[in-house]
């Protein structure tokens, strides 16, 4: 490896106090994230969360207007060309001139990056069963996906970030980019940060995770921690139980029809430890919380005000 | 194609998933001794999960005997010690789980449930049980 490393162990992102507003409309509220390096984050949120404008503002596609950001420890309006060449961004729904054969869009792309990779982009080539002779305009949606991709991936970027890569894909086209990306979050070091709707698709891939909700992220960290901490708690009850008032802090979510009570809690401490009303329950199941059930307790909060609707 | 099935379930921990199934695998003759296992790569690719998770996997059968790496040439399915009655058992752990929680939910007794497990425990070691099962198995259409 010959990568100038800017401090090797400074987390690849670094966001602090970032704020961030459309015209008056408040869209990133003082928001804290670490990212370390090597990570597959993966950032959820619902629509209007901020995702967009949080991955624009890391990219540099937009100006800072409040709050600092570093990646690998420099701030981000202070990073050296060198810096800035090992970090590609792909936007949802990525612009690529539409006139372009696919041999002179690496052809372009190809001398901005010095880590450019040629035999890396004929690899990719053929596992997207790319043709480098075809015109960009006359591609499928998902073909100049797969070119975009390429072409933020052949410079073995040791941050790339993706906005809604899969967003719209066929199958066939998703496991496609999913197996590139796999490949490129394999280097060791490269962190991925990618954010996506698919929770299914994103759970596997991802070992950070992050939740944003009305611009800040309510969750941040590994996957693992993640469902070591929540858990989804069933029980059956007796049809005279009152519910525990207030109910407790760590009770993300609570839900009860007919005897069923369902608790999605937070734990802390000696864990299972349930308020005493509950420990005669009849039956108790306890397991890990999924990804998307916690996202929609935590992320889907906001915009339904109703009981939320949790799928097994 | 991977050598051992794994059918990931959306929601639970694919790297216990995916440890359970490989042990499952072993254990049931499916990956014979010597067999070559995957690599964390070919781990990753194919059941598009996080290459951690898969190096996870693979550490953790390492560590139970389960797989042996050969430096420079992969990781092979390691020569079967006798798994312990326990050892097996627990690779039921779960099924048995979701047969008491239901047999609970049904208000059935520890005997019901201990006489269907006897019951089809004879139907399936019968004679032609064999039979009946590849019969079973061709009507899914398994070869297609």
């Amino acid at each position: 490896m010959t990568r100038e490393q800017t401090g090797p162990t400074s987390p690849a992102v670094a966001v602090h106090g970032l704020s961030y507003r459309f015209g008056t409309e408040p869209v990133l509220d003082r928001l804290d994230l670490d990212i370390p390096q090597g990570a597959l984050y993966a950032l959820l949120g619902a629509n209007g969360a901020g995702k967009t404008t949080l991955l624009q503002l890391l990219a540099g596609a937009r100006p800072l207007q409040q709050g600092t950001v570093r990646l690998f420890g420099a701030e981000r309006h202070r990073l050296s060309p060198m810096q800035r060449q090992q970090i590609t961004y792909l936007a949802e729904g990525q612009e690529l001139p539409s006139w372009m054969r696919l041999s002179q869009l690496e052809a372009f792309c190809a001398p901005l990056y010095p880590t450019w990779d040629h035999a890396l982009a004929l690899t990719l080539r053929a596992r997207f069963d790319l043709d480098p002779r075809q015109v960009i305009g006359k591609m499928s949606r998902g073909q100049r996906m797969k070119a975009a991709l390429l072409c933020a991936l052949a410079p073995k970027p040791r941050l790339l970030i993706m906005d809604e890569p899969f967003t719209g894909m066929d199958a066939a086209v998703k496991d496609d980019l999913v197996r590139g990306l796999l490949d490129a979050a394999s280097v060791e070091g490269a962190t991925v940060l990618l954010c996506s709707h698919d929770i299914a698709e994103i759970e596997p891939l991802a070992d950070w995770v992050g939740i944003l909700d009305r611009g800040r992220m309510r969750v941040s960290m590994p996957i693992d921690e993640l469902r070591a901490r929540y858990k989804r708690i069933d029980m059956v009850t007796e049809a005279s139980l009152r519910m525990p008032e207030p109910i407790p802090a760590n009770w993300v979510s609570v839900e009860r029809a007919g005897l069923r009570l369902s608790v999605l809690m937070e734990q802390t401490g000696n864990a299972r430890e349930l308020p005493a009303p509950f420990r005669g329950a009849a039956r108790i199941d306890v397991r890990d919380a999924s990804l998307k059930e916690l996202y929609i307790a935590l992320a889907g909060k906001a915009h339904s005000q109703s009981g939320t609707e949790v799928g097994a | 194609m991977l050598p051992f099935t794994v059918v990931l379930t959306p929601g639970e921990s694919p790297y216990r998933q995916i440890v359970y199934a490989a042990t499952k695998a072993v254990v049931s003759g499916e990956l014979p001794e010597g067999a070559p296992f995957p690599s964390v790569r070919e781990l990753s690719q194919s059941l598009k999960i996080n290459p951690n998770t898969a190096h996870k996997v693979v550490a953790e059968l390492t560590r139970d005997g389960l797989l042996d790496v050969l430096p420079g040439l992969g990781t092979i399915v390691a020569r079967r010690r006798i798994a312990t009655a326990a050892e097996r058992a627990a690779l039921l752990s779960r099924e048995v789980e979701q047969v008491v929680v239901e047999a609970m939910r049904l208000s059935l007794t520890e005997a019901d449930v201990q006489q269907a497990v006897a019951d089809r425990w004879r139907e399936l070691s019968a004679p032609d049980a064999a039979g009946t099962l590849l019969d079973s198995s061709t009507l899914h259409g398994t070869h297609a």
